[in-house]
């Protein structure tokens, strides 16, 4: 008989997460889930506008000058994460799973291709035809243009960062950057993508001005956004056989006793 | 595998429990060298006075696929038992990678920096020792055979070392596994 294996997942997608506060609770929660004081966790959110630059990211990714973005409201951090440089943003789904992979048995590997394949079954659930696993190219493509990215670290075993599926996002936004590492390769969303195959019906903006949050929320199609994070924390959960996953508040990620 | 693909062009392909004993001896001592120590955190010490090369397995290699991206600390920096020296990127993922001992690093190799592939690449193609007209003769191909583990039991430990440490407490090697335990570990 297969242990149980839980899952704890914090969705936090009603607000816009600034970059920063997001690392320094997902440094908190690896630090516990090393300890074992807290489970396997899934936070799932949305950024405020951000660009981040993984490992081998440089400022050569960047096609508009840094300081001239900071100035129109993105901010701009390095992270240490796998992968290049990429934006986050309003109409983006952002999951990141921390969680033990040496008790989930998976190296690198098998953990990114779980994201991978996660994300690929989440647009599936829209009709969407996405494949992952591709060598070479990591992340989900829909043809030659890509929907959901990755980028993760793995610090004692425990996973943090993860992925994003771009849902409604702006994705003139990536404009800006050399995405991922990968210039001659577009971008698109699940909105893009339903809008091409004529099926999309919830009316949605493109994303407004980057600094003001209340404006780009509702500019974002939240009944797509939410049908998108129910599938990818269900898709998640899936392909790492989680048999018990609990939906939690902010205020239950950390132990009690933590500031 | 290459060794399968190895013996198969080499004539043994109508001999194909031969080439599958080479594949299933080639699992067996192609992952694990018996000189080394091991860390459950799948990296290795090999002792040589009182430094200590480090680098980290053939199991791990595996289990992050290719490598793209390996960061190594400056000479002269101390490493510590059990914690980060480095980090390997495969797949989108940064993975630390954490010394089995502690002590001053004395030298990287800079080769993996360069060419962070080399962490994956199995050298077995190009350090092949004989190219020999196989007749169907089963002792001819079984000696083939024998050689053919000797040499692959030489890498990809050699070139795919990451750095060398003067060790401050060469005790801590005791701590380590030996390439059996290591085994046994990998398997769970």
């Amino acid at each position: 008989m297969p242990a149980s294996k839980s899952l704890r997942v914090c969705s936090l997608t009603h607000k816009l997460v600034r970059y920063l506060p997001s690392v320094e609770l997902q440094t908190l929660l690896e630090e516990h889930r090393k300890e074992g004081t807290v489970g396997d966790t899934l936070l799932v959110l949305q950024h405020a506008p951000v660009f981040t630059v993984g490992k081998r990211g440089s400022a050569q990714d960047f096609h508009t000058d840094p300081e001239e973005l900071r100035r129109t409201g993105f901010e701009i951090y390095s992270v240490p994460r796998g992968g290049e440089t990429t934006y986050h943003g309003p109409g983006q789904l952002v999951a990141y799973p921390i969680i033990n992979l040496r008790q989930l048995g998976l190296g690198a590997r098998a953990f990114v291709e779980g994201l991978e394949d996660a994300m690929v079954q989440a647009a599936g659930c829209f009709g969407i035809e996405a494949r992952g696993r591709v060598p070479g190219k990591t992340g989900v493509w829909v043809g030659e243009c890509k929907i959901g990215a990755v980028g993760v670290r793995i610090s004692h075993g425990i996973s943090s960062h993860g992925v994003a599926l771009n849902v409604t996002t702006d994705l003139s936004h990536y404009r800006h950057i050399v995405p991922c590492g990968t210039p001659d390769k577009e971008v698109t969303s699940v909105q893009r993508e339903l809008q091409q195959a004529g099926t999309y019906v919830e009316a949605g903006g493109e994303g407004g001005d980057a600094a003001k949050d209340d404006a780009l929320l509702q500019d974002t199609a939240p009944n797509l956004l939410k049908e998108a994070e129910q599938h990818l924390v269900r898709c998640i959960a899936g392909v790492y056989g989680y048999t018990d996953v609990q939906d939690i508040v902010e205020e239950q990620l950390l132990p009690t006793t933590a500031r | 595998m290459a060794l399968r693909r190895f013996a198969v062009q080499f004539g043994l392909r109508a001999q194909a429990p031969v080439a599958d004993l080479a594949a299933s001896w080639g699992r067996a001592f192609a992952t694990v060298l018996p000189e080394l120590k091991y860390a459950k955190s799948h990296e290795w010490a090999k002792p040589q006075g009182d430094v200590a090369v480090v680098g980290i397995s053939d199991h791990a290699q595996g289990e992050l696929g290719d490598v793209v991206y390996v960061e190594l600390p400056e000479v002269g920096a101390t490493v510590t038992k059990g914690e980060t020296f480095g980090v390997v990127e495969s797949v989108k993922a940064a993975s630390d990678v954490y010394s089995p001992i502690s002590g001053e690093v004395v030298e990287i190799n800079q080769a993996l920096v360069d060419e962070p592939a080399k962490v994956n690449s199995s050298p077995y193609e190009d350090r092949w020792m004989i190219k020999v007209k196989l007749s169907n003769t089963n002792s001819f191909s079984l000696l083939l055979l024998l050689l053919l583990l000797l040499q692959v039991n030489s890498s990809p430990y050699e070139d795919g070392w990451m750095i060398k440490v003067k060790l401050s407490n060469s005790g801590e090697l005791g701590d380590l596994l030996d390439s059996s335990a290591y085994e046994a570990h990998c398997q769970h």
